[in-house]
């Protein structure tokens, strides 16, 4: 592969990543999952889920039912080959159960890691971290 | 990519195998001493001096890397980072590895779980001048809350809070018939396993709400009071009672204006921060009785037994067993009594009295002449009749035989004088020593 065509990889591969982040996490437009991810979709963080397309939407409707006014930013996008790493900062207000937290009616702003693998045009692996640490102590929880 | 970019590169795997792992294989093998002397020198390598972290707890330069990794190794001495991937770009480069490790240390006030983990971590870092600068990422700690066993622990406390509150939110919008803040802790499709206790009501939150807006109408001034709640998990027991007026029709019953209390228990279930279902038991035939159109079920008292009790209290009397009063008599007993025998409780005021009057008449008897009992009461006639032999209401001894008469109500309890009401012909007694004169 050529230096050029690796440039134009990478850089379709940022394109796709930043179309999913904005699509799924910013529009929360859950019908884009089966566009952009593969069949044999693969969550890592925290599960190694292999619940596929259906197993992530179920996890994200999951999240803005826990925060509905949760918002994403993104703050940076880099990586190498196929795989990418969108850096965003979350915010939101917990008016639903979260990792078995009643409502607390508070809000979160953290920073958060996707980590995305490419493969054929679509997303098929996902790794993710959020400041879970910073979540727990702004949901009053330690 | 750029050749700084793949000197970044080597520059952090050296990092992780070095500094991180300690020089360890991933079969164990290896590994540096665990010494901490020279720590800091060498983590000044990799790490720039104002380095600094983005994720919660902040640490700051070397030091603050060198802090952070002697917690970790101190609860988990065999962690080991297994890298996975470095994409690297520009002056970034992400490390993505796996940290497995067996708790064998304390951690952050647990005990060490003796458990072994395994997460995925992220590390975005940015490097100037040949160093580690800035820092996202880590772990997932819910998981690695959840791997140590900890995570209900840390949350139980927390939960128990939001969870009483709900109920504080509850009960003051039972009373204040608040239906808006009943809204906000039950769900709308509220099951209430107990529902058939009252007829009519709506399902869901507004069977709640009818219910406690029925009460409000049938009692005025109704107030319910928290006296309990437990948590656990997601169940809340709660004991509460409730005080109010009878002004209102309560199951067809007319109001009767009387005051009315009971108590009441519930166990309600929380899902998703909301009252989902609940049980609940309340003193409904109390009510009814206090209302008077329910018989009580108190077994009949037993009037020969009392009016037995009452009897040996004043032979025991008459014996001089003053201290008798510890047996037929309870330790809280209430006297509300004249001019002879003033409001008094407890029971020294009673043996005092009687040793003071048998003291004063030394051939002092007292005579029943007349006893009779209704319910839980027992009133006596008596007649004392002695010789003045000792000082007695600031009178010298006259040696005089005096006579004088009172009736006495006595109220027994589990077989014993809880109460007592007292009139006694103090005015003849008087008369008697000459302090007011005789008709």
């Amino acid at each position: 592969m050529s230096v050029d065509t690796a440039e134009q990889t990478l850089e379709q591969n940022k394109a796709l990543v930043r179309e999913f982040v904005e699509r799924i996490f910013i529009k929360k437009d859950l019908d884009a999952i089966d566009e952009l991810v593969t069949d044999d979709f693969v969550d890592h963080v925290p599960l190694d889920s292999p619940g596929g397309p259906a197993g992530f939407r179920a996890s994200m409707e999951l999240l803005f039912k826990s925060f509905p006014d949760l918002t994403t930013k993104i703050e940076d996008v880099m990586g190498e080959g196929n795989r990418l790493v969108v850096r965003v900062a979350i915010a939101g207000t917990q008016r639903g159960e979260f990792e078995r937290i009643p409502p607390t009616n508070k809000r979160i702003e953290v920073f958060g890691l996707e980590v995305l693998e490419v493969r054929g045009g679509k997303i098929a692996e996902r790794w993710m971290f959020r400041d879970e640490m910073l979540i727990l102590h702004q949901l009053g929880m330690m | 990519m750029t050749a700084e970019t793949d000197r970044n590169k080597q520059m952090v795997q050296t990092y992780v195998v070095e500094v991180v792992n300690r020089g360890t294989n991933e079969d164990g093998t290896g590994r540096h001493p665990d010494s901490v002397d020279g720590m800091l020198e060498l983590f000044s390598k990799y790490v720039a001096a104002d380095a600094f972290d983005y994720a919660a707890p902040e640490m700051i330069g070397p030091q603050g890397a060198v802090d952070t990794l002697k917690v970790m190794w101190a609860a988990f001495p065999n962690s080991y980072f297994a890298l996975d991937q470095l994409p690297a770009e520009r002056d970034l480069i992400m490390i993505q590895a796996v940290i497995s490790g067996t708790n064998t240390g304390p951690l952050m006030g647990f005990p060490a779980t003796g458990k072994e983990l395994s997460l995925h971590a992220l590390q975005l870092f940015r490097v100037v001048d040949g160093k580690l600068a800035r820092h996202w990422g880590g772990i997932s700690m819910i998981s690695f809350f959840q791997q140590m066993g900890v995570y209900d622990q840390i949350l139980a406390p927390r939960i128990a809070e939001i969870y009483t509150a709900m109920v504080h939110r509850y009960i003051d919008g039972v009373n204040n018939d608040d239906a808006a803040a009943l809204r906000e802790v039950f769900a709308v499709d509220f099951n209430d396993h107990n529902s058939a206790q009252v007829t009519g009501l709506p399902p869901g939150v507004e069977g709640v709400v009818t219910a406690h807006h029925m009460l409000n109408e049938s009692f005025s001034d109704l107030t319910f009071t928290i006296d309990e709640i437990l948590v656990e998990g997601d169940q809340v027991a709660i004991r509460v009672h409730a005080e109010g007026k009878h002004t209102g029709d309560f199951y067809g019953f007319p109001a009767t204006g009387k005051p009315i209390s009971w108590t009441a228990h519930r166990i309600l279930r929380v899902k998703d921060g909301m009252f989902v279902e609940a049980w609940n038991e309340f003193d409904q035939v109390g009510i009814l009785q206090q209302m008077g159109v329910v018989p009580s079920f108190a077994p009949p008292p037993n009037l020969e037994a009392n009016k037995a009790l009452v009897r040996r209290l004043y032979e025991e009397e008459n014996k001089h067993n003053v201290d008798i009063v510890d047996e037929l008599m309870s330790a809280d007993f209430v006297m509300h009594g004249d001019a002879l025998n003033p409001y008094q409780k407890g029971l020294e005021p009673i043996k005092q009295g009687a040793r003071m009057t048998q003291e004063a008449f030394n051939d002092l008897v007292v005579d029943i002449e007349d006893i009779v009992a209704a319910g839980d009461k027992v009133m006596v006639r008596l007649r004392w009749t002695g010789t003045h032999t000792g000082p007695f209401m600031g009178m010298a001894p006259t040696n005089k035989k005096m006579t004088w008469t009172a009736i006495a109500t006595n109220r027994i309890e589990n077989g014993k004088i809880v109460e007592r009401w007292f009139n006694s012909d103090v005015f003849g007694l008087l008369q008697q020593f000459g302090m007011i004169p005789s008709a």
